[in-house]
């Protein structure tokens, strides 16, 4: 076959399931082959966003067709409550309601029409009470989850007396639906006895695995876990692939027979979490150049009902109000608000995202307000190169070390031809006479930065462990922790093992993720899975390299020839093992090594761990060092608005990114372009519509706007522009790579920044020139041009 | 329907099928999923917004540029979540399973499939397979007119199909490398002249599909049609489903009896041209009104481009789009403006009704029980008149629009010697903005002529907020449109 080419290193290999995607013979669950007896499931839901359940009445759906059984939280077997932070949720609803639809009831049956009208059919009586929807509502009732937690460095009045400006505002950012393709999904096999087996469209087989255990009143060891692949996770598979999971191995437990779950896309968003929206009250002091000399933050989250990783969340969102400035003097407050929406969770970025969004849109205001370019305003904030500077240290004390963006922001800025760019787009937008209406379409310009820490800031996730088994063929199979969403973590570590054992990439194969092969594994999340299962599968891959050199080295020894035994001259290449000294001669085949291996009893599986050395952040003081290190990068936008209409078109992206040393070049720039497409559909069209109910209105496609292709800049490769930094070669946990699942999202805000730089040109007759727009809100859907339009040519007018 | 044949005839992946009972009434997507288990059709968002569940439905055809006269297979891609197996009678279906040639363990990918794999176009895969079947289908459709596939084609053919991975760019590079000169046809995968010779003339009979309470009706010849409306008027008429499928799909529809009306009813799908009127038969396909309008009506064209999507244009049907009767269907600004007129068939005979008169409130249409609409003559502006269209939407493309307008106007020397406005998504139906136009008329052509006709246009209207967009919102949109559309055509004669 003619892909069988792309098989061979030096190859980049093709995405390990790129040939069954293509030939729809790649299977998720809602693909795996029907089962004798399998029946499914749908779920009742609260018909009030808030109150309380008075009473559950499921005798009549007990008596429809094909309805096999009706379970409620009276049918638990173990506790009603989990999280993987606070167990403070409900598996099914009992008392007080979290959010509208909540689950109640699970009515499992022969067929979906059959569940349909099961749940019809149940009755669940409430006292209901107005929901509350927002941050506002939420703080002004002091209804929060977790303690107030602060980040403080400097002295604030030292700070302000510096300052020969200020600016203060109140930032928000909206939500964002993952929008994976797959919806969650899961699929409950009853094992013999008391146990189970759960195949889960998850990022957490180990938190399914122990969700499980413990709804059913069950040791962990009655439950696997398995993930052979998702259609897509971004975050919304790290917990909230649990409840279906949950709700599959309840009714597979209560009817001895399997049962599978695939949420409609409507459910999958009416009912789970999505990024956090996030309200911050800011203050900037700053002097004449825009250089900041003191800011302030009091930021609020809309954690949903219930925790779930909220506080995590926002823990991340305090730990990216930085971005890539030093801020001298500065308190961060933050706290999660409790509302009545399902609980909002993990989303790439995992609330980096908010928190640089707050200092972008600041940077944006400063440069208004000082009238300078925002560019200049952010190289003179920028972390110093220099380790060793003052001006290197986070707020939280961590200092940047192998800091690239002053290179990363001046290489952009020229490659780009930022400059002159944006003093064009400056031109035509004050063309024509002075008091004229500016043009229709306006352009504008910005560059953004990414900063982002790599490492969960929960220290004990930062954790890995693998398997390596190999055959007396010379063939591996490897299983890890790590699941595969479509980032190609299973390609990256089939060919790090290929490296390693000196074999053809071919030879190794992915094992679905399984906690029966790996257990008390972390999520595939915080862009640090291949960092940390590369490491454990190197960790692995070296036990067994060196007991097969070990043999190997009996076997090249001929101290007859004047050649003593050398385990430290025996290479693994080319499928082939050798002795260094003497490379002409004498080659063993890696099967053939293998296969004596056993002969001689040695032990050809290992299990590699590895653990991230030196972390640690304290959470009280909001001090410490959460990360291993950072990824940077920067991306130059340009935009064309339509200020009567608020069209939005993306112009030109021009990205330069520090990855180190990639893995697998074209996969990587794969999470470099999708990430920020994800990031452009954050801050322009996504848009979560509740009504007064506390009911999602955007809870499909149609109304719900992800990116098209459409919105990619015309002559795509022209003007979508990603380079690479060149490796600096220095160490970091896997090589000299750079994790890069999550920081391009970041990149998104070059997008909304242009936006805004265009629509400060919007003000129009009789005075001409740029305007503050500090209400400007993210997303800046065509509605926010619209607004801000209106009332920037209402206030020339007065 | 006596002698009508009771059950559908068609091809999957070059195989021949006889579908009846309830199976006639399924999805294509939920058929080729749970009947035949071709699970490589994905399922996503059952309301054709994301093109996860593209397949090829191919219809025997005489192509015009070649002489023999010997029908070939057409492909046009389409959503198979909100097609029914009743809309693809006589027709052969291609999935993604069906796209490669050769024996299990020893296929050929289709270029389109091998592209997508070599140039990382899929990284979580779940929607690939649409997007391979799109691409497939775009080859095919250029190869077929000797089109090159520039990316700008590309790009539009493309964006029915949503994917949340790889920001697109790397798909680009896959449909990029496509070449439609050296693809195969897909006729070279299949036995084509067999599935011709099994498939061909089955638009020339009638069909009727029942199962317990439910029928299904495909008449065979217009006048059939009528007599099966006069005599069911219950019954549920659908020709291309791309929004009757988004209703049974979420449960918001459920008519136990259907009229099916195809395509290939005398003139029903008719488009032509004749003394400055351009005639639509009810059932053209939008493709297809697209393709034959892009240089008469590049206006027209314009928007169509936006209208769905290229698989909701490959299906739907003009006449759809009017007796759906949304205030935001694309195509009702501009047939208002142009005070196009409708023309509705029954057995009592046919009778003609200006655009606005087939509106009487949300949803609700001036077409008695019996009737059916047959086509609509939109009158194409003659010399000094111009027509300006705007569809406003959250994203460009595959998206319902939040706001339309269209203006007719008529320039004599610097005054505007008449103004037709009409504004859709402002109100239960489209609707003319009669004091604008009035301000309009007789006014200077100059920008506070426009200004104050888009103040009298805000206050004209009822707005209310949705999903979609807030009252003031609209109200500010119809505002600025007049301007927009003044800036527009100022820029033009400048």
């Amino acid at each position: 076959m003619s892909h069988e080419r792309h098989l061979e290193p030096p190859f980049e290999p093709l995405h390990d399931s790129a040939l069954l995607h293509v030939a729809g013979r790649a299977n998720y669950i809602e693909d795996l082959p029907r089962l004798e007896g399998e029946l499914t499931l749908a779920t009742a839901g609260a018909p009030s966003a808030r109150g309380r359940i008075r009473a559950i009445r499921t005798d009549a759906a007990r008596r429809v067709p094909g309805v096999v059984a009706v379970l409620d939280h009276r049918d638990l077997p173990g506790g009603n409550r989990w999280g993987p932070v606070f167990e403070d949720e409900p598996f099914l609803a009992d008392d007080e309601i979290g959010y509208l639809g909540q689950p109640v009831v699970v009515v499992v049956a022969e067929s979906r029409a059959a569940a349909l009208a099961g749940v019809a059919a149940v009755e669940i009586e409430v006292d209901p009470e107005p929901p509350v929807l927002t941050i506002d509502e939420a703080d002004a009732r002091g209804d929060y989850f977790g303690v107030e937690r602060f980040i403080r460095k400097g002295d604030l009045a030292a700070g302000w007396a510096a300052s020969r400006h200020r600016i203060d505002g109140l930032f928000e950012s909206g939500g964002q639906e993952q929008f994976y393709l797959e919806s969650q999904a899961a699929l409950a096999l009853p094992g013999e006895g008391a146990s189970m087996t759960v195949h889960s469209s998850t990022q957490n087989p180990t938190e399914i695995q122990k969700v499980v255990a413990e709804l059913l009143g069950w040791r962990m060891n009655q439950v696997v876990c398995l993930c052979q692949r998702m259609g897509g996770g971004f975050g919304g598979k790290e917990t909230q692939a649990a409840l279906p999971a949950a709700f599959a191995a309840l009714a597979a437990w209560k009817t001895g027979r399997p049962v599978r779950v695939v949420y409609t896309k409507d459910d999958d968003m009416r009912l789970t979490g999505k990024r956090h929206p996030v309200r911050t009250a800011y203050s900037f002091g700053f002097d004449e150049q825009g250089r900041i000399e003191v800011a302030e933050f009091v930021v609020r989250s809309d954690g949903g009902a219930y925790a779930d990783l909220s506080t995590a969340v926002l823990e991340r969102t305090m730990l990216h109000l930085d971005n890539a400035y030093f801020l001298p003097n500065v308190a961060i407050a933050a706290r999660v608000c409790r509302t009545n929406l399902p609980p909002n969770t993990a989303f790439r970025g995992f609330g980096g995202p908010q928190g640089m969004a707050v200092i972008e849109n600041a940077i944006e205001e400063i440069a208004l307000t000082l009238g300078l370019d925002a560019l200049d305003v952010r190289r003179a904030n920028l972390y110093d190169a220099d380790p060793a500077s003052p001006r290197s240290i986070t707020p939280y004390g961590q200092r940047v070390t192998n800091n690239r963006l002053p290179e990363i922001v001046e290489r952009l800025a020229a490659s780009s031809s930022y400059r002159a760019r944006r003093e064009q787009a400056a031109a035509t937008n004050s063309a024509g006479e002075a008091g004229s209406e500016p043009p229709i379409r306006l352009r504008g310009l910005a560059l953004t930065p990414v900063k982002f820490g790599i490492s969960f800031t929960n220290k004990m996730l930062n954790q890995a462990n693998a398997l390596v088994n190999v055959y007396t063929d010379g063939t591996v199979q490897v299983s890890t922790g790590a699941t595969e969403m479509g980032q190609g973590v299973n390609t990256k570590l089939a060919l790090i093992v290929a490296q390693e054992l000196g074999i053809p990439y071919r030879n190794v194969v992915m094992m679905p993720t399984s906690t029966e092969k790996n257990a008390n594994t972390s999520p595939t999340a915080a862009s640090a899975s291949a960092d940390l299962n590369g490491r454990a599968a190197v960790d692995a891959c070296r036990k067994i390299r060196t007991r097969l050199a070990a043999l190997a080295a009996d076997l090249f020894a001929d101290p007859k020839a004047g050649l003593e035994r050398s385990v430290e001259s025996v290479r693994f290449e080319n499928n082939e093992v050798f002795d260094a000294r003497r490379t002409e001669s004498k080659r063993i085949p890696f099967p053939a090594l293998a296969h004596r291996a056993r002969i001689e009893r040695i032990d050809l599986g290992a299990r590699g761990f590895f653990a991230t050395p030196n972390l640690g952040f304290d959470r009280e003081t909001g001090q410490g060092t959460p990360f291993a290190y950072y990824t940077t990068g920067a991306c130059v936008a340009e935009v064309t608005i339509d200020r009567l209409l608020g069209g939005l078109t993306i112009d030109r992206l021009d990205v330069l990114m520090d990855i180190g040393k990639p893995v697998h070049r074209a996969i990587e720039l794969g999470q470099i372009y999708g990430g920020l497409v994800q990031g452009i559909g954050w801050v322009t069209t996504e848009e979560l519509v509740y009504d007064a109910k506390g009911d999602l209105l955007s809870h499909s496609p149609t109304t719900y706007k992800i990116p098209n292709v459409t919105d990619l800049p015309a002559d795509v490769r022209a003007n979508f522009r990603v380079d690479l930094l060149d490796d600096d070669g220095i160490e970091q946990i896997f090589r000299s790579t750079k994790a890069v699942g999550e920081p391009p999202l970041m990149l998104g805000l070059a997008v909304w920044c242009a936006v805004k730089d265009a629509l400060s040109f919007a003000g129009g007759s009789p005075v001409r020139g740029r305007r503050a727009i500090p209400d400007l809100k993210l997303p800046a859907t065509y509605e926010e041009i619209v607004r801000v339009t209106e009332r920037l040519a209402d206030a020339a007018r007065q | 329907m006596t002698g009508a044949r009771g059950h559908l005839r068609l091809a999957v992946n070059g195989v021949v099928r006889e579908v009846g009972g309830d199976d006639a009434f399924l999805t294509l997507s939920t058929w080729l999923r749970e009947r035949l288990r071709l699970v490589g059709t994905k399922i996503v968002c059952s309301e054709g917004d994301c093109g996860a569940c593209t397949v090829l439905v191919g219809t025997p055809a005489l192509p015009i540029e070649n002489g023999s006269g010997a029908p070939r297979i057409r492909y046009r891609a389409v959503d198979s979540c909100i097609t029914f197996l009743y809309q693809i009678d006589g027709c052969h279906l291609i999935t993604v399973e069906g796209l490669a040639s050769g024996a299990p363990g020893q296929t050929e990918l289709h270029p389109a499939q091998r592209a997508m794999a070599e140039k990382f176009g899929s990284q979580c895969g779940f929607c690939t397979p649409g997007f391979v079947m799109a691409l497939a289908g775009l080859t095919e459709m250029a190869r077929a007119r000797r089109a090159p596939l520039d990316e700008s084609a590309l790009r539009v053919g493309l964006s029915g199909n949503l994917c949340r991975c790889t920001g697109y760019v790397q798909i680009l590079d896959a449909a990029k490398a496509l070449d439609p000169e050296t693809t195969p046809a897909l006729a070279e995968r299949f036995d084509e002249p067999a599935l011709v010779a099994a498939l061909a003339g089955a638009e020339r009979e009638s069909v009727r599909v029942e199962s317990g309470a439910r029928s299904v009706s495909l008449p065979a010849s217009w006048s059939e049609a009528l007599a099966l409306r006069a005599r069911e008027p219950q019954a549920m008429v659908v020709a291309g489903a791309t929004d009757f499928g988004v209703q049974i799909n979420k449960g918001r529809r459920a008519p136990d009896s259907i009229l099916h009306l195809r395509t290939h009813l005398d003139g029903f799908a008719a488009i032509s041209i004749a003394d400055g009127t351009l005639r639509l038969g009810a059932g053209a396909r939008w493709a297809d009104v697209l393709e034959q309008t892009r240089e008469l009506a590049a206006e027209l064209a314009a928007i169509l481009d936006r209208f769905g999507a290229p698989q909701i244009r490959n299906a739907g049907t003009v006449g759809g789009n009017l007796v759906n009767a949304s205030p935001i269907a694309d195509s009702l600004p501009y047939l208002y403006a142009s005070e196009a007129t409708v023309e509705l068939d029954s057995v009592r005979g046919r009778r003609a009704l200006p655009i606005a008169e087939l509106y009487l409130g949300y949803k609700e249409l001036a077409l008695a029980p019996d009737e059916l609409l047959a086509a609509i003559q939109v009158p194409l502006p003659g010399p000094g008149e111009t027509i300006r269209l705007i569809k406003v939407s959250r994203r460009h493309d595959l998206d319902i629009s939040t706001f339309t307008a269209a203006l007719w106007l008529r320039r004599a020397g610097d005054r505007i010697a008449g103004a037709r406005i009409a504004l859709g998504g402002v109100g239960p139906t489209v609707v003319r903005a009669p004091g604008a136009e009035a301000l309009l008329t007789g006014a200077r052509f100059e920008l506070a002529s426009f200004r104050a006709a888009g103040e009298s246009a805000a206050s004209e209207i009822r707005p209310i907020s949705d999903v979609r967009g807030g009252e003031e919102t609209r109200r500010l949109l119809a505002k600025n449109a007049l301007l927009h559309f003044f800036h527009e055509l100022a820029g033009e004669r400048s």
